[in-house]
């Protein structure tokens, strides 16, 4: 090596470096464990505001402070639907709450948030928890998390995640710098949503634009194998309910509605048998909850109905007064889901909006789905024909991907 | 898996990686060479076991079975014929692997031949490259190039863990000496701080830029699962943020793996040269992953030319092996083919020039100069879609999207991001206006005279590798695995 008169020797250059990487990496995970904006120490933290930090909505440790944070007496869980789907002034009033909360995240499946919030809501959970999940959920990232205890490496990995990661630091910054200041609305005075939460507006076009829509919200969906996501959905719910009814508390969930259009692209995929094991699967697991004396509901709002078949506009954005897209409902629908859950009505299959799921109602409700389905079917041949189309294409490319 | 066979995780870099450099150091430190070889023979195993225990017996096998045969090279007189069975047995060995992951992705419609995001790991990890390494060993003994080496040694060649997933596809006759040599025996201070300088500079290059990169890639390509087909705007980006990314990765990996063997005191090749300042496709080819090339080059190219092959059809075949190197699905066929088709075009016009002026080029200006990189940068990003596709139709659509000003409007994945407007400007001034590694490091590696941009051991380096260190850190929570590791 050529001499260098501003040169260090080795082991002071290997000094300074490390130096410098101890420094920043203390700093960091030192901030990050001080204001633990994601519980996982269970420090006393900072005092938080009941309000969300700038944090990025699908941001899970975000999410996560978020909760933390806020401590809800009702909590609201789920993915983009719940998140486009529902505002926390409908939940309080359906509730009698004032500080019910909505954690809805765009880029993660339901059992992703479930894991990041498990040990939130195991010291500081809500009273009342409401799980929504859509009938196009991701069923294969169900799977892979509803198994056992996390490996040590799990454990370690999610240590490095509260101390090292970018999501904590922003969390982290969130909370110190603005604690008062709230995420940008998700819904302007009138109740619309914010456009700006659809990482993707669809396009006008039709029935076109509703499959191209739903094949990419429900991808996975199309291509799964069915046989073991039924039961790793339910282990999912269960152990979610379990944790609430180790504290005495409500879990409620939810099988959100979906536009009939979704319904019926699920069908013409192959799909729907799988939707009727899944649902199966979760009367089933709600019967051994509540024998154990949980305090647990499965509710179910697909079906093809007025409220979910009314036909999408034509113009400049797709949608319809009830529904964003075919997999995105407005929070006009989900005020009415809420407050069916709420009253509580009889299971009953009958023609209403909503089915509490038990093992004795749940054939009847299924066969029921079967022959809307099966008249919707009917009635759309262009539209069934067209997505046939499109699902040919979608499993010739790009399922592959 | 914790080790996952890469070199960009926490525990990698915070636990393997120290333990391991912490025992060659003991021993080379008491002139125990033979002690140090074996320790990292053993490290080498581990960090191969804890990426792939369930197929690490084809890379047992065919280590077994290329020492037994160079055995038996060494001390036969019919070299020819033993060292043809050597190199059908390795080629097949490979072939059966790339087979076994095109009927895998087919049933399980995890990929189509073409490229796959999966994260499983379908093929011995490095079978590529440990193949092709150890049949130019097999060369190299049967021309009497290399002595034959004691087994534990030829397999620390072979497996040698910063070297054993991707390459750079090195040779014994230029590793084994090393480890008799003084560098290795000295476990010197400043080979490890050059060493782990260079390795944070490829982790940075990997965790920084390559992994932002392929959210923007993903994004795009991604967006067939769903059937659409990507707008012109979108089929360009994508194309050219994949070539960013690609090359970050890779380069990235390349970079890392001289560092790790650096602090060990073993010298390596650096498997690239910034190849996308290359004014035409052959000088991309020459500088793209250069120990493959050089491989193909050495192993294909000129035995076909010595047995009289055409130099056309000898480039063609070279290209068409590169290309299913790379994997048997049809969109690498037709890329191999492309690109064979161009390499030929670029030979064919250098000779036009040469029977005209005597010179194979007209006198270049900068002008000329940046205009033929950019052509040629361009080229490369049209054939990566080929590359990057997951199937033959998906690539189609793409090339229809780019040169369809029709859908100039049309954006099926959404405006570019500030930040992804940022990351596709830094990897730009990256790649066009600054040295690569291998001219960064040049004084400290091989005591060449330094320039403005070498790395010295000065506080400034030292921060500066440290800051980036510590954003690495922070950023290895989201771990991901490189391009190459599927091959």
């Amino acid at each position: 090596m050529t001499h260098n008169p501003t040169a260090l020797s080795p082991r002071r250059f290997l000094a300074v470096l490390s130096t410098v990487v101890g420094v920043l990496l203390s700093a960091v995970a030192g901030l990050n464990f001080w204001v633990d904006p994601t519980q996982l120490f269970v420090g006393k933290g900072l005092p938080r505001s009941n309000c969300a930090p700038g944090v990025r909505a699908h941001d899970l440790m975000g999410l996560v402070s978020q909760v933390s944070a806020a401590r809800p007496s009702v909590l609201m869980l789920g993915s983009s639907r719940v998140a486009y789907g529902h505002d926390t002034a409908s939940l309080n009033r359906a509730f009698g709450t004032h500080d019910a909360m909505l954690v809805g995240s765009p880029a993660a499946g339901i059992v992703s948030l479930a894991d990041s919030l498990l040990p939130t809501l195991s010291t500081r959970g809500p009273g009342t928890l409401l799980i929504g999940v859509g009938v196009g959920e991701t069923w294969d990232a169900l799977m892979r998390r509803a198994r056992g205890k996390p490996s040590i490496v799990q454990v370690m990995s999610r240590f490095h995640q509260g101390l090292l990661s970018p999501s904590s630091t922003r969390a982290s910054l969130g909370i110190i710098f603005s604690p008062t200041g709230c995420a940008a609305p998700r819904y302007d005075a009138n109740g619309n949503g914010n456009q700006s939460y659809f990482q993707k507006p669809i396009a006008a076009g039709g029935h076109q634009a509703f499959a191209q829509a739903s094949l990419r919200d429900h991808s996975t969906l199309m291509s799964a194998s069915s046989a073991v996501e039924i039961s790793a959905v339910g282990d999912a719910f269960q152990r979610m309910s379990a944790q609430q009814c180790e504290r005495q508390a409500q879990t409620i969930a939810v099988v959100l509605p979906v536009h009939a259009s979704l319904l019926a692209l699920i069908h013409t995929a192959g799909r729907w048998p799988s939707v009727e094991d899944t649902l199966r699967a979760l009367a089933a697991r709600g019967a051994d909850l509540r024998a154990q004396g949980c305090r647990v509901e499965f509710w179910d709002f697909n079906g093809i109905r007025e409220e979910t078949s009314a036909p999408f506009e034509r113009g400049p954005e797709m949608g319809n007064h009830l529904f964003w897209d075919p997999s995105h409902y407005r929070p006009t629908l989900g005020a009415r889901v809420i407050e069916r859950v709420i009253s509580g009505a009889d299971s009953r299959v009958d023609h209403g909006f909503g089915v509490r799921l038990r093992p004795d109602n749940v054939e009847a409700h299924i066969k029921l789905l079967r022959v809307q389905l099966q008249r919707y079917v009917d009635d759309h041949p262009d539209e069934i024909a067209s997505y046939r189309v499109m699902l040919g294409k979608a499993r010739g490319s790009g399922e592959r991907n | 898996l914790w080790l996952s066979g890469t070199f960009n995780s926490f525990w990698f870099a915070l636990v393997f990686l120290p333990i391991t450099y912490l025992g060659y150091r003991f021993f080379a430190k008491r002139d125990q060479p033979q002690a140090a070889v074996l320790w990292l023979l053993a490290a080498s195993v581990l960090f191969y076991l804890a990426a792939q225990s369930t197929l690490v017996w084809p890379l047992l096998a065919s280590l077994v079975f290329n020492f037994a045969c160079a055995h038996w090279l060494a001390v036969t007189q019919n070299r020819s014929w033993l060292l043809g069975v050597g190199v059908v047995t390795n080629l097949a060995f490979l072939l059966y692997f790339k087979l076994n992951v095109l009927a895998a992705c087919k049933a399980t419609a995890a990929c189509d031949g073409g490229f796959s995001t999966s994260e499983q790991i379908l093929i011995p990890l490095g079978i590529s490259f440990f193949t092709f390494q150890q049949i130019a060993f097999l060369v190299d003994v049967s021309k009497d190039r290399i002595q034959l080496p004691r087994i534990d040694r030829y397999a620390l060649f072979v497996m040698f863990f910063p070297q054993l997933v991707i390459g750079p596809i090195v040779h014994a006759r230029n590793i084994l000496p090393q480890l008799d040599g003084a560098r290795f025996r000295q476990a010197s201070t400043i080979d490890l701080a050059a060493g782990v300088s260079l390795f944070v500079l490829g982790l940075f290059k990997k965790v920084v830029i390559a992994d932002e990169a392929a959210i923007l890639v993903t994004r795009i390509f991604g967006s067939y699962a769903t059937g659409e087909v990507p707008g012109f705007l979108d089929a360009w980006t994508g194309a050219i943020a994949f070539q960013f990314q690609l090359y970050f990765d890779f380069s990235g990996y390349a970079d890392m793996a001289v560092g790790l063997a650096l602090m060990f005191g073993l010298l390596i090749p650096f498997s690239f040269d910034s190849p996308h300042k290359s004014a035409d496709r052959f000088e991309v080819w020459r500088r793209w992953n250069t120990t493959v090339t050089e491989f193909f080059r050495q192993h294909v190219f000129k035995p076909l030319i010595r047995r009289g092959v055409p130099p056309w059809a000898a480039l063609m075949l070279t290209a068409i092996a590169s290309g299913l190197w790379h994997g048997l699905g049809p969109t690498f066929l037709v890329w191999s083919l492309t690109m064979g088709v161009i390499l030929l075009a670029v030979h064919y016009r250098k000779r036009w020039f040469l029977q005209r002026g005597g010179v194979d080029q007209p006198p270049a200006s900068r002008a000329r100069t940046a205009v033929l990189i950019l052509i040629t940068f361009l080229v490369t990003s049209l054939l990566g879609i080929m590359f990057r596709a997951p199937s033959f139709d998906a690539a189609i659509d793409t090339y229809a999207a780019m040169f369809a000003l029709s859908t100039l409007q049309a954006s099926g994945v959404g405006a570019l991001t500030v930040r992804e407007i940022t990351l596709l400007l830094i990897c730009t001034v990256i790649i066009w206006a600054a040295p690569n590694a291998k001219q960064i490091f040049a004084a400290v590696i091989h005591a060449t005279a330094p320039t403005r941009m070498s790395f010295a051991l000065t506080a400034q380096w030292a921060i500066f590798i440290g800051v980036a260190l510590a954003i690495c850190c922070v950023l290895m929570s989201r771990t991901s695995r490189f391009v190459y590791l599927q091959f």
